[in-house]
């Protein structure tokens, strides 16, 4: 069986904890899966998320994407650029940048025609119900409305896997909804999705819960 | 949307902070232009008024720090004609000296029928004689026509000199700057008025036309030899060793780079600190899979644009203010500034140089942080 992804042994420490940020962790996720990653805060399920990204160095362990192993960052950025889309708590938009800007900065590089670049910008945000808005900076967005601007740049380049870290964190509860809603869509057609919350109303919107706690990761039956 | 149009964008986010670093780099590229081409455009003017009249070769006291400080006797010219090869050499005496309401200008006396005279067009009256020293007049004076001009002196006028009154016998125009603003007089008249009776600052000699290189030399070889107790120069060597311009020199690449240098730090103290502050929209650029060099150059171009338009709007300064102190009173007619696109080309790459070098180190250090450190929260 071919795992979106796979991490194995991951092991990393930061200084000045008592116990490792991730002790060990094995845990795969499979195509079109949709994953929760649990725990209380600073129990090491960001970190599990960012190394899957390939955000972090590891002490020890691996990570694959669909059956390949990175080597070093220029690997991982090409396959984030291509393959792995990322949300995070703060939405993280450049302020300079128009929605529709934002949306197009991950194709940079990756997609070379400037009008297909926009063409897909404006898809993103019609996916994510903001076509009104794509002119606007961030400055004129409301919290929900920057945070689906930062869900269409990660769909940007359509990738095979989402990783959230807390996306509905900072959010009021209609638009937490919203968002939850969107990324249940995105994994229905297909997108492999890993979620990292501490809302359990959200855990339990998603087909799995993986728990962490110190560094060590318990399955949720 | 590209890079350069992103890196646009976020300098003119921050107005204030781009435009002091802006104007910290057209200051120091104007810096470069206006004091280079200053210096360069004295080194010319000396070359211009020594060639303009024709002299090949110039014989001056041996360590003298320039040839307004040289004292040789008159005399030596009839010695320097007998070399084979010297087709003409006369005796002058240089001065720089005041003329009628506090303007400075050079003075220099020629012997009747010195062949620096053919050199020079008449435009009124004629060159002075020996007669025009009667009564209470010292001498005669001829004036260059753009020094007559700026005086409103013709000829007939009477004209405060070395503290003596002279008569303007005629106005000249010559091809040299320094000439047009320059006055000549009877060398024995500006000999008497500065007690310099028998001695010149230099004699200047013209050599035979038909002469090669390999025969220029030899005639230099054999002044050298006659008159070990001078210093012999053809008239580029003796303009680049002039003691006076070669500290101008010196001074103008110390200025200037002490302002280039000051520049670079501006921008790269900027680019620290736009850097520092948006280090979560250079982690979020790493984290949608720019690569780190694509994120290097995004920044590498702000300082591109800062410092391309910063150049741009420093060469026009710099122009302006070489122009601006050439025309000044107390500089006017010695110096014409010399800013060529050679110069010009220079002053650009050195703006985009240190605009990319101020931007790369900040670049480069952000681009290797790690972004997950940033990314967990705000």
């Amino acid at each position: 069986m071919t795992f979106a992804i796979e991490a194995r042994g991951l092991v990393k420490s930061f200084p000045g904890m008592e116990h490792p940020a991730l002790d060990h962790v094995s845990l795969s996720v499979p195509e079109g899966g949709m994953l929760a990653i649990t725990g209380p805060s600073g129990s090491g399920k960001s970190t599990a998320l960012y190394a899957m990204a390939g955000l972090i160095g590891l002490e020890a362990g691996s990570v694959s994407v669909q059956g390949k192993t990175p080597r070093g960052r220029a690997d991982w950025a090409r396959l984030r650029a291509r393959k792995i889309g990322l949300v995070f708590q703060d939405d993280w938009l450049l302020p300079t940048l128009s929605a529709v800007q934002n949306v197009e900065m991950p194709m940079i590089g990756v997609e070379r025609s400037a009008s297909a670049r926009i063409a897909r910008a404006q898809a993103a945000l019609a996916e994510v119900g903001l076509s009104a808005h794509a002119e606007r900076n961030p400055a004129g967005l409301s919290g929900g409305e920057r945070q689906r601007v930062a869900i269409a740049r990660a769909l940007a380049n359509r990738p095979a896997i989402l990783l959230a870290d807390e996306p509905t964190g900072e959010l009021d509860t209609a638009n937490s909804t919203r968002v939850v809603e969107l990324l249940k869509g995105l994994n229905a057609a297909g997108t492999t999705v890993v979620i990292v919350t501490h809302d359990p109303d959200v855990a339990a919107q998603c087909g799995r819960e993986v728990h962490i706690v110190d560094g060590k990761l318990e399955e949720m039956a | 949307m590209t890079l350069s149009g992103l890196a646009l964008r976020n300098l003119t986010h921050r107005p204030w902070r781009s435009g002091l670093t802006l104007l910290g780099v057209v200051l120091a590229i104007a810096s470069y232009i206006a004091l280079v081409g200053l210096v360069r455009g004295i080194e010319g003017t000396l070359l211009e008024s020594f060639s303009a009249r024709g002299t090949d070769v110039i014989l001056t006291e041996a360590g003298a720090a320039d040839v307004l400080s040289s004292v040789i006797p008159e005399e030596l010219a009839g010695d320097v004609r007998e070399v084979d090869g010297i087709a003409a050499a006369s005796p002058e005496l240089g001065r720089m000296t005041t003329i009628g309401e506090a303007t400075t200008s050079f003075v220099v006396g020629w012997a009747p029928g010195a062949f620096s005279f053919e050199a020079l067009r008449l435009v009124t009256g004629r060159f002075p004689e020996a007669r025009d020293r009667a009564g209470d007049v010292a001498g005669g004076i001829a004036l260059g026509a753009r020094l007559a001009e700026r005086l409103e002196l013709g000829e007939g006028d009477r004209v405060e000199l070395f503290a003596a009154p002279f008569v303007v016998t005629g106005t000249y125009d010559t091809d040299a700057l320094m000439g047009r603003n320059g006055a000549i007089g009877l060398l024995s008249d500006v000999q008497a008025q500065t007690y310099r009776d028998g001695q010149a600052t230099s004699v200047v000699a013209k050599l035979e036309d038909d002469l090669d290189e390999l025969e220029r030399d030899a005639v230099l070889a054999e002044l050298e030899a006659r008159f070990p107790d001078l210093s012999v120069d053809a008239t580029e060597e003796m303009v680049q060793e002039y003691v006076n311009l070669r500290i101008a020199n010196i001074l103008a690449w110390v200025v200037s780079t002490v302002a280039v240098v000051s520049a670079g730090l501006a921008v790269l103290n900027t680019m620290a600190m736009a850097v520092n502050e948006r280090r979560g929209e250079i982690a979020i650029m790493g984290a949608v899979g720019w690569p780190r060099g694509r994120v290097i150059r995004v920044l590498m171009l702000e300082g591109a644009w800062l410092t391309i338009a910063g150049s741009a709007l420093g060469v026009a300064t710099g122009v302006a203010i070489a122009w601006i102190v050439a025309g000044s009173p107390a500089v006017e007619g010695f110096v014409e500034p010399v800013i060529d696109a050679g110069l010009i080309l220079r002053a650009l790459a050195l703006g985009l140089g240190i605009g990319l070098v101020g931007a790369y180190v900040p670049a480069a250090r952000a681009a290797s942080e790690d972004p997950a450190a940033i990314l967990r929260g705000k």
